[in-house]
């Protein structure tokens, strides 16, 4: 027993020794996201290239809490912080562009007097590659800078759905034509099946300006036909053990599909492309819109945390994450849709397949604080069903 | 005791998967008669009384209760009844539970049940005890109720296997009395098992010295003393000096058949006194001989006779010879 | 017994020095947190006023008091069923010596050190509609009854059920083994000797012997079960869900009033369990004195 907690003790000794040999002088950056598995292994990975730069201005450190075991906690761990004046913790948050407001508006629930001051409004000229971004952030353009772009798309097997549905009405059909072959994900548990449930709720509200102002909470009481819709298709969703199953997490839809139990699935592009290259789904899937209305996609971006004592240093680290370099690590590593021109980039397969999405033709929505009331009634209306 | 034969072994094989075991195991048991199985640790003793228990299965052989083969019933169906060496009694009973769970078994009605236990505490001389737990009572009062707990369901054939091992010296020897008495009073048929020949001589009818998984001698405490039939039966039971007669035979002699004079002009042996015990009412003396170290006893009158140092001269009243191990 | 009585003190005072740091630490990080989390329950989200519409709201709302009710059936059925099988399985580790009986008592603690998402995620590979069962079944000629076997197992209670067998009965095992391992082969025996089967032997004698740890095996079981997060969110169904499952909901959406209230009633479900503990630990039995 001694013995052990000698070795322990030796060994944490040993680390932490380290540590101070290889710290310089730099400051130290602490750097949040979070999201799946493969959002960590990106920031892993340009992280150390920033790390192994000569002329870096700081060491980053990567803090990320992995979705699906506490993603609010950041949400609320950084507010706190700023509530509690504590500036150790937090220099650079990165999230999906429409997360940010929900940022905002749990500040205003906590008492943050200005709420919005939370992040740094950001001063693009200490970035020299922000000139290059071709995307712009979908939301305090003043205070985020897009660092990737994603986007929800359905995928089908073509091996086994030759000729896809193209519109929402065709897909109807087709679930009905082929029951218990198209899932979605619980929307409380991934972005894909989120998409899904706002694109289907949005588009039968009878305004032009729905997508645009979806945060509206005007919206929130012409939800009715959507949900019905979503209760129409209900039936027809993937079963097991004899009842209606919505899969869990994004990776559940995926997973399904590859297991050739469903045909069809909303999807993240970037998370298609990295399971077809892993070849977790076989190579006849395909991904595709409808063409009446696309599934939601989103810009991806950092922003500066009003408690960082490290501002100039983070000015360094998201220049960098901007960067060729750094972009190209983003579309090799997790097939993401670069904020720079993909033309400027190394030619990789990655990159090519990533070229044929078109951030243009993004549909970027945010429901906003309407988010809350969409997933608490989808999981009283739609997931009761049966 | 009578001559009926109660209990048989007939031609009883036991082997375990690592080859040990007893073999061709042959034993009557008369009614009423007390058998010990004596023998060093390993022997295959406890084995036989397991399998007439019913907790092994032979290998091959049989074994029979008035007549009757009980080799396939249970132990829970035999009519046999044994008592282990400790943690005989259930602790979340008390003694009274104790002594009423078999009887209950057996359908006994509630009336019959309570005289039989006041009957079996008695016997054991353990009346008022009833509402006592097992941790309540020392290891010889365990015991006590164990035995009683046996005795009152009346087994064609009580086991013991080593009941008193665990005991104090005192309590032992006390317990062996009582059982001897009960024993002889109920005219029960005991097998019981010990490693401890002073407690197989003061017990038994019958002793049965085991060694290695086989049978070395059977017969009365007087028979197997006076006349060991084997080298091993000899030196296990009581004392004996063995000493080379020079052709591959060994002359054995009792300690108390060796007559001791001074001098060395008679006897056929001769050595010098190396210690001299008294204990009580013999001595016990070793003496350096040219055949090794002898032991011998003599009576008390005699110790101002011999002094460490002594010459002395040796006769042996009676020996055995057997072949060199 | 009067040398040790006097004793006593000093040996009580002794305890609590040594267990004033670890209650010093548990109060800190236990119980202010849970004080916090049971004052917070208690109001309005909006205007910090006391109410019970939070408990209000946990009862009467279809997703949340189904919950309840869902955590409490799969908790009791989860400790049925595993201690069940642990009891029979530590039996036979107990009383039985052949090699099978040895090899499992070597393994049988294995899935203790699986993680448990790991563990999820492996079996999920196996009993789903197509997962290594239905492989198996699809070997089979296609008019037997075996062919394409779809267990049915996901997504719904029975799926849920199997898990927390697997991650409980090792455990509960565990406990039952050390209990059974307290009662001595001639306590057994004697039982047989005096005429009692195999199912006498186990009601009179090695289940009283050996209730006691079995009710702590059973209460960890069951608490464990209660707060389970990580089986029901991959592999329980939709609706209903688990309590655990439902609380990150709730901290996800930001509810942190109803948050607080369904940890309270989580904390609550798992007292009752933590009474049965102490109170079958404290009472002490005549036979069980020294």
């Amino acid at each position: 027993m001694k013995k052990a907690l000698l070795f322990v003790l030796a060994i944490v000794t040993v680390l932490s020794v380290c540590t101070t040999v290889f710290a310089d002088d730099l400051p130290t950056i602490q750097f949040w996201s979070t999201g799946s598995q493969n959002v960590q292994d990106v920031f892993a990975e340009v992280i150390k290239a920033y790390n192994a730069k000569e002329d870096r201005a700081a060491n980053v450190e990567l803090q990320f809490v992995l979705s699906g075991t506490g993603d609010t906690s950041l949400r609320s761990g950084y507010i706190s912080a700023v509530a509690a004046g504590d500036t150790s913790r937090y220099d650079v948050i990165a999230e999906n562009g429409t997360d940010f407001l929900r940022y905002i508006s749990e500040a205003e629930v906590n008492g943050i007097s200005d709420p919005e001051s939370i992040f740094v409004d950001l001063d693009f000229s200490k970035m020299s590659n922000y000139p290059n971004v071709k995307m712009a952030a979908s939301v305090y353009p003043e205070k985020l800078v897009p660092y990737r772009g994603t986007t929800v798309v359905f995928d089908y097997d073509s091996a086994k759905v030759p000729e896809p549905p193209q519109t929402w009405d065709e897909l109807v059909e087709w679930m009905k034509a082929n029951p218990g072959r198209f899932v979605y994900n619980d929307p409380d548990t991934g972005g894909a099946g989120k998409a899904f449930v706002i694109a289907a709720i949005y588009r039968q509200i009878d305004d032009p300006d729905a997508f645009k102002n979806a945060s509206d909470p005007k919206y929130v009481d012409m939800y009715d036909a959507g949900f019905e819709w979503l209760a129409e298709i209900h039936p027809y969703i993937y079963s097991s053990g004899g009842h209606v199953q919505y899969a869990v997490k994004n990776q559940g839809s995926l997973d399904l599909l590859g297991q050739g139990e469903v045909w069809m699935t909303p999807a993240w592009a970037d998370g298609t492309l990295t399971a077809l290259e892993n070849k977790t789904l076989p190579e006849t899937v395909k991904m595709y819109q409808l063409s009446d209305l696309s599934l939601t996609g989103t810009d991806v971006d950092m922003a500066l945390c009003a408690t960082s004592q490290h501002q100039d240093e983070a000015y360094d680290f998201m220049n960098f994450v901007i960067s060729p370099e750094a972009q190209q690590i983003f579309v090799d590593v997790m097939k993401a849709v670069p904020v720079v021109d993909a033309a400027t980039l190394e030619q990789t397969d990655s990159v090519q397949a990533v070229s044929l999405l078109n951030p243009a033709d993004f549909n970027i929505v945010s429901a906003g604080g309407n988010e809350t009331t969409l997933l608490e009634r989808w999981a009283e209306d739609i997931a009761t069903l049966n | 005791m009578d001559d009926t034969i109660k209990l048989s072994v007939i031609n009883m094989t036991k082997l375990y998967g690592n080859g040990d075991g007893v073999k061709n195991i042959d034993l009557d048991v008369h009614t009423g008669e007390l058998v010990t199985l004596l023998g060093p640790s390993g022997c295959g003793k406890t084995t036989i009384l397991r399998t007439i228990g019913g907790f092994i299965d032979l290998t091959d052989g049989d074994i029979t209760i008035d007549g009757k083969s009980i080799i396939t019933l249970p132990p829970e169906k035999r009519p046999t009844s044994m008592v282990f060496q400790s943690y005989n009694l259930w602790p979340h009973m008390t003694v009274h539970d104790n002594l009423e769970f078999g009887l209950k078994l057996r359908k006994i009605p509630k009336e019959t049940r309570e005289q039989k236990i006041s009957y079996g505490l008695n016997l054991v001389k353990m009346n008022g005890f009833e509402k006592k737990y097992p941790n309540q009572m020392s290891g010889g009062q365990q015991q006590r109720i164990a035995i009683a707990r046996s005795l009152i369901l009346e087994p064609e054939v009580l086991l013991l296997d080593e009941p008193f091992s665990a005991l104090d010296a005192k309590i032992r020897m006390e317990m062996r009395e009582e059982l001897r008495k009960i024993q002889t009073d109920l005219n029960i048929t005991v097998i019981f098992v010990t490693h401890d020949q002073e407690e197989a001589m003061m017990l038994s009818d019958r002793i049965v010295v085991m060694s290695k998984g086989h049978i070395e001698q059977m017969g009365s405490p007087r028979e197997i003393y006076d006349h060991p039939a084997t080298r091993f039966v000899a030196g296990f039971i009581g004392e004996m000096n063995f000493l080379d007669d020079g052709s591959g035979k060994q002359v054995a002699v009792r300690p108390e058949h060796i007559s001791v004079t001074k001098g060395t002009d008679k006897g056929i042996l001769h050595g010098t006194v190396r210690t001299v015990m008294m204990l009580g009412h013999y001595l016990e003396m070793t003496l350096d001989t040219e055949k090794g170290l002898v032991k011998v006893y003599i009576n008390s009158d005699q110790a101002d006779q011999f002094q460490k140092g002594d010459q002395v001269a040796l006769n042996f009243d009676h020996t055995y010879s057997y072949n060199k191990e | 017994m009067k040398t040790t009585k006097k004793s006593n003190w000093k040996t009580t005072l002794f305890i609590i020095g040594a267990l004033t740091p670890a209650m010093l630490v548990s109060l800190g990080l236990v119980v202010y947190p849970m004080i916090n989390q049971v004052i917070r329950s208690f109001k309005d989200p909006k205007s910090g006023a006391f109410t019970f519409d939070n408990y209000v709201y946990l009862f009467t709302n279809k997703l949340s008091s189904n919950a309840i009710w869902y955590t409490v059936v799969v908790s009791i059925l989860t400790v049925i069923l595993s201690i069940a099988i642990a009891y029979l399985l530590a039996m036979f580790l107990r009383f039985s010596n052949s090699k099978i009986s040895k090899t499992i008592g070597n393994l049988y603690l294995i899935p203790r050190f699986i993680p448990s998402l790991v563990a999820v995620y492996a079996m999920k590979t196996i009993i789903a509609d197509s997962g290594l069962l239905n492989r198996i079944s699809l070997l089979f000629p296609e008019n037997s009854p075996l062919y394409n076997y779809k267990p049915g197992m996901l997504y719904n209670m029975k799926g849920i059920l199997f898990m927390n067998c697997w991650f409980n009965i090792p455990f509960a095992t565990m406990i039952i083994v050390a209990a059974l391992a307290g009662i001595s082969e001639s306590v057994v025996e004697s039982a047989q000797d005096v005429g009692a089967g195999k199912l006498l032997i186990f009601f009179k004698i090695i289940l009283p012997l050996s209730y006691k740890d079995v009710l702590i095996a059973a209460t960890f079981v069951f608490m464990s079960n209660i707060s389970s997060f990580t089986t029901p969110y991959l592999i329980g169904a939709n609706f209903p869900q688990m309590l655990g499952v439902y609380l990150r909901k709730q901290f996800g959406n930001g509810k942190y009033e109803i948050a607080a209230a369904t940890s309270v009633v989580i904390f609550v479900l798992c007292s009752i369990s933590a009474i049965v503990y102490l109170y079958t630990n404290m009472k002490e039995q005549a036979w069980e004195e020294n």
